[in-house]
């Protein structure tokens, strides 16, 4: 009897050492609460596209350019011809250099009054499931009038200023280097923030791009890692999140470059769906 | 009796699991997991679900939209060839040239077609600055500009920044030590402000941006662009 007692109660101490109240607690509480943040991530951004549809569709200037039958293929895609043009002529006006999106052609032309600078072949691009889906109205509401870029961010400078300091005399000059380092390797990627709402990613490709490859990659996510830190703190005390329609280039990287650096702060774009 | 259970137990998987240490271990890995689903769920299953067709898929209210009816294809076709025109005539139909200074490289275009490229150097975008508050940035001018005059055998005439770049004392405005003849080559055309196209003795530096914010071509390129383009001709630079 003593001996089973003796028995149960080692037990009772064995079991009470593989205890840890604290360590299962979060063992529990903390997957819970990451898939149910998770879920509820998931579900608002769905919700945020549905209402971003929503209103879309009841701003004043869809609606007064919607109409009752949807045209057919064809003529859409003349409607969409006379859109682009239009906007591109209206761009002619102004005296700063412009982009011309033609995604139909898969075509990036810098324009300057008119003339076409440079012309660039779009390796890839990759729309927001959105544009696939719009109506002539809401087709206009984006790409019926030129986009003006509110913020630019890229990888690279936009005026790769090298600040040299005047020599006080000859002898200062003849030691100091005079060569520029015009083989430097630098990963091109921006980002313009259109006033339509739209986000234009630029990704600049190259062969000898894989040791920049993370530079670009870094770039991507940051930008990222910023508005999620934005969506989670909205969908975490359960406000739908802002959602922005996302248009995405693949250039080369040395026609990236010179688009990037030609165009002006706050350049004015036309896109040709 | 106690040793005997701890012996029989730390045998099985059931006993070496029991041990504090794989307790722990369960619990890290837990967590990672947790985080790695967490992860999963906001990285690839939202952006999925958010490419889902059937949420764009959206059918306004036909109550409420205008009741304008899409031109005819015939009308869109006669507006995009009077647009079509217009831009095309914005394109100046003689001489013109195009620099890329991002790429140090021009394009000679004649009658909207292109006649000549190559190699030229523009704005090194360098900075200079002085002891004082005095600074010149070496940067090609960027727009449409034009050929404001055409000289042969120029004699450059050196600016301040260019004894200031050297380390040496800046002579007074008419000083023949300000200029300099044959380092321009055999022609220049002006595009103002100082801004000439000219040519290089430095020609292995062509195609890379080195310069002042001249634009220095190769005595071939240079001749070419010299005989094609009058006075006036535009001069687009990006």
């Amino acid at each position: 009897m003593l001996k089973f007692l003796f028995t149960k109660m080692d037990l009772q101490k064995y079991s009470q050492r593989k205890k840890h109240p604290v360590r299962n607690f979060f063992a529990v509480v903390v997957p819970v609460v990451l898939l149910l943040i998770g879920i509820q991530y998931a579900v608002l951004s769905v919700l945020a596209v549905r209402r971003y549809q929503k209103n879309l569709y009841k701003s004043e200037d869809v609606m007064l350019l919607s109409v009752a039958q949807e045209p057919n293929d064809s003529t859409f895609s003349l409607y969409k011809d006379k859109t682009w043009l239009e906007s591109r002529f209206q761009i002619t006006k102004t005296d700063s250099i412009s982009l011309s999106v033609n995604l139909r052609d898969s075509v990036l032309q810098l324009e300057l009054k008119g003339v076409v600078l440079k012309s660039s072949k779009m390796i890839d691009f990759k729309i927001d499931e959105l544009f696939k889906h719009l109506k002539l109205g809401a087709y206009h509401h984006y790409f019926g009038e030129p986009a003006l870029g509110e913020s630019l961010l890229a990888t690279i400078e936009k005026e790769p200023l090298i600040v040299k300091k005047a020599p006080r005399d000859s002898v200062e000059f003849a030691n100091q280097s005079h060569v520029i380092d015009s083989t430097k390797q630098e990963a091109v990627h921006w980002l313009v923030e259109l006033d339509n709402d739209i986000s234009l990613k630029i990704e600049g490709v190259d062969q000898n791009t894989s040791g920049d490859w993370l530079d670009g990659k870094q770039f991507w996510w940051k930008q990222d890692l910023e508005r999620l830190k934005t969506d989670l703190s909205k969908t975490f005390f359960f406000e739908v999140p802002d959602y922005k329609p996302e248009l995405t280039i693949i250039l080369n990287e040395s026609d990236a470059k010179a688009i990037f650096r030609a165009l002006p702060m706050k350049p004015q774009i036309c896109i040709r769906l | 009796m106690s040793e005997k259970i701890e012996k029989s137990e730390g045998g099985t998987l059931k006993g070496i699991l029991a041990k504090p240490v794989w307790g722990w271990f369960g619990f890290v890995a837990l967590m990672f997991v947790a985080a790695a689903l967490f992860l999963w769920l906001i990285f690839t299953v939202t952006p999925w679900m958010k490419s889902r067709a059937s949420f764009y898929k959206f059918t306004p209210d036909t109550n409420q939209v205008a009741m304008g009816s899409v031109p005819s294809d015939e009308e869109l076709r006669v507006d995009i060839g009077r647009l079509q025109h217009k831009i095309d005539r914005l394109t100046p139909g003689g001489v013109y040239l195009i620099v890329n200074t991002t790429d140090n490289t021009f394009e000679l275009y004649q009658n909207k077609k292109l006649i000549r490229n190559g190699l030229c150097s523009t704005g090194s975008y360098i900075k200079l600055e002085t002891d004082g508050e005095k600074h010149w940035v070496f940067e090609t001018p960027k727009g449409a500009l034009s050929i404001k005059g055409k000289i042969t055998d120029p004699v450059w005439r050196k600016p301040d920044w260019a004894f200031v770049e050297e380390g040496l004392p800046i002579p007074v405005a008419d000083d023949p030590s300000r200029y300099e003849y044959g380092v321009l080559g055999d022609y220049a055309l002006a595009l103002g402000h100082g801004y000439l196209i000219h040519g290089t003795l430095y020609k292995r530096f062509l195609g890379q941006p080195v310069t002042h914010g001249c634009i220095r071509m190769n005595d071939e390129d240079l001749e070419a662009v010299y005989k094609t383009l009058p006075i006036g001709a535009k001069v687009f630079i990006y």
